[in-house]
């Protein structure tokens, strides 16, 4: 006789249970058990994990899901299994009764289905069971009333009465005889179902695989809770383990006290188990991919037919001169891929994605392809992708390869502030039953542990905040190794000696490392499906309204869903906005996909290292590298963004490069064979598609085995076999043996270093385009920028960047500012309007009020029509956004901002405005009348108002308050570094703008900053010794002095190699306390 | 009562006590033992939570059986203290 677990939660029941589903089904199998269940809290967030695990132990799986269930009131949580075997009706009917569930969660924000609404689900067949367990109201009643616990399970069965619809689950964990848990209650609810003729069977109700588990769940329930350990009832023990098939028959006797009862309850639940065992395949469509049907896309007739014409079509648009010789090869390659496409089934794929795409543009929304997709000219010439693939030299098979059956990816980036529109198009256009969000598991990481770890313990919040700022970089499992290792935790360490809740708090914070935390929209995902979707995937209610999937992506091509990832990027959103306004202040059209990628002045723009604001290589890194490559066409771009890569910089690749473009070293081909394919790298293997043309070309096999030995090079199993294959197969070819042992030397260790040619090569496009328009544009680009803040530096640099351009920056004006940064006109230049949503704490409707009810023609008319807050009344007069409607923005004004202030917080000051408003008005009339003799603001009180209102150093730099000691310090400024020799002595000031922490060939950690002085950015390098003197200051600080070493690293790069930092602020006052 | 400690302990194949001494007095089991988990407040006083140490922090094995001895029978509350293995009386019930 065997036992099968059916009340399983695994992590994915999240602040609930404690192990993965592959954990889970591993040690079920590794314990002899045939089979598992699963059955989280309110979903199946976990069941396609948990089918997958089963499959690759070679165990049968089962899917439930525990929810609460109401009636007049709360009948408690119970677990419903699917029932298998009956193609997909029990997982369908599962399926819906969670989306059902979850449709509620909106008003009550509880997740539970009716009594009444659950039984239609069981209204002419149970393909489901309902098993009354530990959780239900059932159980709890049993201990109290045996008559009124009858009665409910009376009523239960009036609404369920087909059989297999219901059982009774009995679990006993141990607990104290007669309390909640114990033998003696499980046997009153066996006695309860004998009474009432329902069937019961046994579980274990499991939370975690071993009983150590439990202690990591006391943290989950604090987590769940909201609460400290200790100010809720915790759980009663430790046993709800996955227990051995002898501990579930000891179990089952010590509840029946009969060995023969205690038989008939172990069959009995193994007889449930039998029907609910799931046939993957004919249950839930396993590996079947599904696509909407033709009538949804619009298409009659064969698709491939459709897609031979529609791609065909495209040649003549995008290569409209073509010559006949040309023509030919574009057209041979598209016949092999559309030969590729066909022979694999996913032709409607690829009409769904272009009409999609198509949609998108119809929305007028600018979009681009990203990833491998960039690698098709089928994509591009159905509009999908802009890269062509022929130009840039990317391989389809990179893309999609007749070797695998999963659908490949196409990914589409989409303007960011628009991303919700386009989704809601797709839900229009393929109907609410097609089509549903993706989802993601966020999980555990190191400050999300430490927070909840430190409530659990019932720690400070600022003691636990101060822990967890400190916690960079590194993965919470090895907390306790960190500590030892790095500087930023030393103090912290030392307290865990003598502190034993911080000590407790190291381990804890360990335990609770990347198990899921909660669901969340996938920040890019859409799930396209046919009619039967929602029979395949529960949905729940997405932030944005819309309903989400609960799979998440690894999910998606287990279960055959084609996946859509529409990413939303600021980036392409900061470009509409440009655009936009360029059109509005210029009248000027710009067609910026149109725009050639050849334009001299943008590559001499992007060799001056000012990347800031421009797609992908804006960061520190990038800068340096810009300063060494010093691009001059569009494929160097893609080469930069390439190569700076965590693949190809673990794999060395930067440094012979850019030494083979300089002529410091001559390219080694290894083979005149070769010359051509790494000619553009000077020698060096960098895409994926270069080694895929190595293996091509030396050992004759397809493009497409190709790429799949380059996909098992990754697993040093399956990478023997391929070097077995390689040199065989060259050396039949009449490759000499050096050249073979040579050039498999290098292509062994690039399984996990290479970078894929055709990503780069789309990321390009908009770096390229985002550059052209800093180049022409300057002025329109930051307000873009400025509006949908793109980058990854605070939006007080780009304030700077606009400074070093020469772009005036307007300040806030009542009367001037919108919501979005907008250019203007000021004394016949053109300058950004710095928008009203800067100032901190402004609402929506404040902001709104203002746009609508401008112009104002004074302050009381303002006050009256634009009705702000006093908060936002007082902030608006710090910065000086009344300046002009006050009539005291002039240097000659008969009043100052001082007077206008104090008039302002006179106001401010009464109690709540009045409701008499005439006498307000009164008031307000007065404002007119300013104090006079305030003394002036002085300009540093001025910009300290802007830090504090706007966050944002507006009317100038703030590092010109402290210029007066930099400059007897002689500290050098980021745009003067560049003509120091190397190995220089500096000191460099500014405000911190990133910091970064790469990972390392080393392993050892390094720490970049990058300081921002107005004149530019300056990068400094902190290696180990540098941090340890200073390492508080690097991760916490704003303002920092640094002092080190210029290293020069090429024509136009130079960085510091720090030594020390000190706190700027702390500099300042001993300073001014000396000179005074 | 405080907690004393049984001492001489002897179990049987399922880990029950069947006799033991207390007050320097051995008792032999009268009735069939029940085991069963109570649960401790490892927060309010634990070292250290690493992974392996759970069970023992969040859990103590409780048994409850009657037992007699020269004095006459009682209903003992036995504690087995994990990982000292240590016995003790919790409570005694004439």
């Amino acid at each position: 006789m065997s036992f099968t677990h059916l009340n399983v939660s695994s992590a994915f029941s999240a602040h609930y249970g404690v192990n993965r589903p592959n954990q889970l089904a591993a040690a079920a199998a590794a314990m002899g058990f045939p089979a598992l269940a699963i059955t989280d809290r309110d979903g199946l967030y976990g069941a396609i994990k948990h089918i997958g695990a089963c499959i690759q132990v070679g165990i049968i799986p089962i899917v439930g899901v525990s929810l609460e269930v109401t009636a007049e009131k709360s009948l408690g949580r119970v677990v419903i299994l699917a029932h298998g075997n009956n193609r997909g009706k029990g997982w369908a009917t599962l399926c819906r009764i969670i989306s059902q569930a979850q449709e509620h969660r909106g008003k009550k924000k509880e997740i539970s289905i009716s009594i009444t609404e659950l039984a239609r689900f069981f209204k002419d067949e149970a393909s489901c069971t309902i098993l009354l367990g530990p959780e239900s109201a059932l159980s709890e009643l049993v201990l109290t009333s045996r008559a009124g616990a009858l009665q409910q399970l009376r009523q239960w069965l009036e609404h369920f009465p087909l059989p297999a619809s219901l059982a009774i689950e009995l679990v006993n964990h141990m607990t104290e005889p007669g309390a909640p848990g114990s033998a003696n209650h499980a046997n009153s609810m066996f006695e309860l179902s004998k009474q009432a003729g329902v069937p019961a069977i046994i579980t274990n109700a499991v939370r975690y695989i071993e009983p150590d588990g439990a202690l990591t769940a006391d943290i989950l329930d604090s987590a769940r809770n909201l609460e400290a350990l200790g100010l809720f009832a915790p759980q009663p023990n430790a046993q709800a383990s996955l227990k051995s098939w002898h501990q579930m028959a000891a179990i089952a006797l010590e509840i029946t006290e009969d060995p023969a009862k205690s038989v008939e309850l172990l069959k009995n639940t193994e007889l449930l188990a039998e029907k609910c065992f799931l046939d993957p395949q004919a249950d839930c469509g396993w590996n079947q991919p599904k696509t909407p049907e033709q009538s949804a896309l619009g298409i009659t007739g064969n698709p491939f037919e459709v897609l031979w014409q529609k791609s065909h079509a495209g040649i003549s648009l995008r290569y409209p001169d073509i010559k006949a010789a040309e023509l030919a090869s574009v057209q041979h390659r598209l016949s092999q891929e559309l030969i590729a496409i066909n022979k694999l089934g996913f032709a409607t794929y690829f009409l769904t994605v272009a009409d999609v795409a198509q949609m998108i543009r119809d929305m007028r929304i600018r979009i681009a392809a990203r990833g491998s997709g960039a690698g098709s000219l089928t994509n591009y010439l159905l509009g999908i992708s802009n890269v062509d693939p022929i130009e840039e030299g990317l391989l389809f098979e990179r893309f999609l390869s007749t070797e695998r059956s999963t659908l490949p990816d196409i990914d589409i980036d989409v303007e960011s502030a628009r991303r919700h529109e386009i989704y809601r198009g797709i839900f229009r256009r393929y109907g609410g039953n097609r089509v549903t969000l993706l989802s993601m598991q966020s999980t555990y990481r190191g400050r999300g542990a430490v927070r909840d770890g430190g409530m659990a313990l019932g720690l400070e919040d600022d003691q636990v905040d101060e822990i967890a700022k400190n916690m960079w970089r590194f993965s919470a499992r090895n907390f306790r190794a960190e500590m030892a290792e790095k500087p930023e935790l030393a103090d912290f360490s030392k307290l865990t000696e003598t502190d034993r809740k911080l000590n407790l708090l190291v381990d804890i914070t360990q335990r609770l490392d990347r198990l899921p935390r909660h669901i969340s929209m996938h920040p890019c995902g859409v799930i396209l499906g046919d009619s039967q979707l929602l029979d395949l995937t529960p949905t729940e209610p997405s932030g944005m309204g819309l309903p989400m999937s609960q799979f998440d992506k690894d999910d998606m091509d287990p279960m055959g869903f084609l996946k859509l990832d529409v990413l939303g990027v600021r980036m392409q959103s900061a470009m509409a906005y440009t655009i936009r306004e360029i059109a509005r202040v210029k009248k000027e059209t710009v067609d910026l996909d149109a725009v050639q990628k050849d334009d001299p002045d943008v590559y001499k723009m992007i060799r001056t290292t000012n990347t800031l604001g421009l797609f992908q290589i804006e960061s520190p890194g990038q800068r340096e590298l810009t300063g060494k490559h010093q691009p001059t066409k569009f494929n160097d771009l893609t080469m930069q963004i390439s190569l700076f890569r965590p693949g190809p910089m673990k794999g060395n690749m930067i440094k012979p490069y850019l030494d083979g473009r300089h002529g410091f070293i001559q390219p080694d081909f290894m083979h005149p064979d070769l010359r051509e394919i790494l000619q553009e790298t000077y020698g060096v293997v960098v895409f994926h598609e270069q080694l895929m043309r190595i293996m091509n070309v030396m050992t004759g096999c397809t493009l497409a085995r190709a790429d799949e030995m380059r996909r098992q090079l990754a697993n040093p199993k399956k990478a023997n076999a391929v070097a077995g294959y390689f040199k065989k197969a060259a050396a039949a070819r009449g490759y000499k043996t050096s050249v073979i042992e040579r050039v498999w030397s290098i292509l062994e260790g690039f399984g996990s270093f290479g970078f894929c040619k055709a990503h780069g090569a789309a990321f390009a496009v908009p770096t390229y385009q985002s550059a052209w328009l800093k180049t022409h544009y300057p002025t329109e680009f930051i307000a873009g920028l400025l509006t949908h803040d793109p980058g990854m530096y605070p939006k007080r640099l780009l304030l700077a960047e606009a400074r070093r351009l020469g772009v005036e920056l307007l300040g806030i004006d009542v009367n001037k500012s919108a919501i979005d940064y907008v250019v203007q006109e000021q004394s016949g230049r053109l300058g950004v309007r710095v928008s009203l949503g800067e100032i901190s704490g402004i609402s929506k409707p404040e902001i709104e009020r203002i746009i609508c009810e401008q112009p104002f023609d004074n302050v009381t008319d303002f006050y009256l029509r634009a009705r702000p807050s006093r908060r936002t009344l007082e902030k608006l007069a710090l910065v000086g956004a009344l300046d002009e409607v006050a009539g005291i923005s002039k240097e000659d004004a008969a009043h100052n901002r001082a007077d206008l202030l104090v008039k302002i917080r006179q106001l401010s000051s009464k109690a709540a405005p009045a409701l008499d408003k005439n006498q307000l008005v009164f008031d307000l009339k007065n404002l007119d009348q300013l104090p006079i003799g305030n003394m002036p603001i002085a300009n540093s009180e001025k910009l300290a108002a802007e830090l504090q209102v706007t966050g944002m150093d507006i009317s100038q730099h703030q590092i010109e308050k402290f210029q007066s000691m930099l400059n007897e310090m002689g500290v050098v400024r980021a745009s003067e570094i560049g003509s120091l020799r190397s190995n220089t002595e500096v000191l460099v000031a500014g405000v911190r703008v990133a910091t970064q922490t790469p990972p390392m060939r080393s392993g050892k950690r390094v720490v970049f900053i990058s300081l921002d002085d107005g004149s530019g950015l300056t990068d400094a390098t902190f290696f180990d010794e540098a941090q340890r003197r200073c390492s508080h200051l690097l991760f916490q600080n704003k303002l920092l002095l640094i002092s080190g070493k210029t290293r020069r690293t090429g024509a136009k790069g130079i960085s510091i190699l720090a030594e020390n930092a000190w706190d700027l602020r702390q500099l300042w006052q001993q300073w001014e306390r000396r000179a005074s | 009562m405080d907690f004393e400690p049984a001492t001489g302990i002897m179990l049987d194949a399922d880990g029950a006590p069947t006799c033991f001494t207390w007050r320097d007095e051995v008792f032999m089991a009268a009735s069939r033992p029940v085991r069963w988990y109570s649960r401790t407040l490892w927060w309010q006083y634990a070292e250290q939570a690493a992974v392996g140490q759970g069970q023992n922090l969040v859990e103590t094995e409780m048994w409850r059986l009657w037992a007699a001895g020269h004095a006459g029978r009682y209903f003992f509350q036995l504690r087995h203290r994990m990982p000292d293995n240590q016995w003790e009386v919790e409570k005694a019930t004439p």
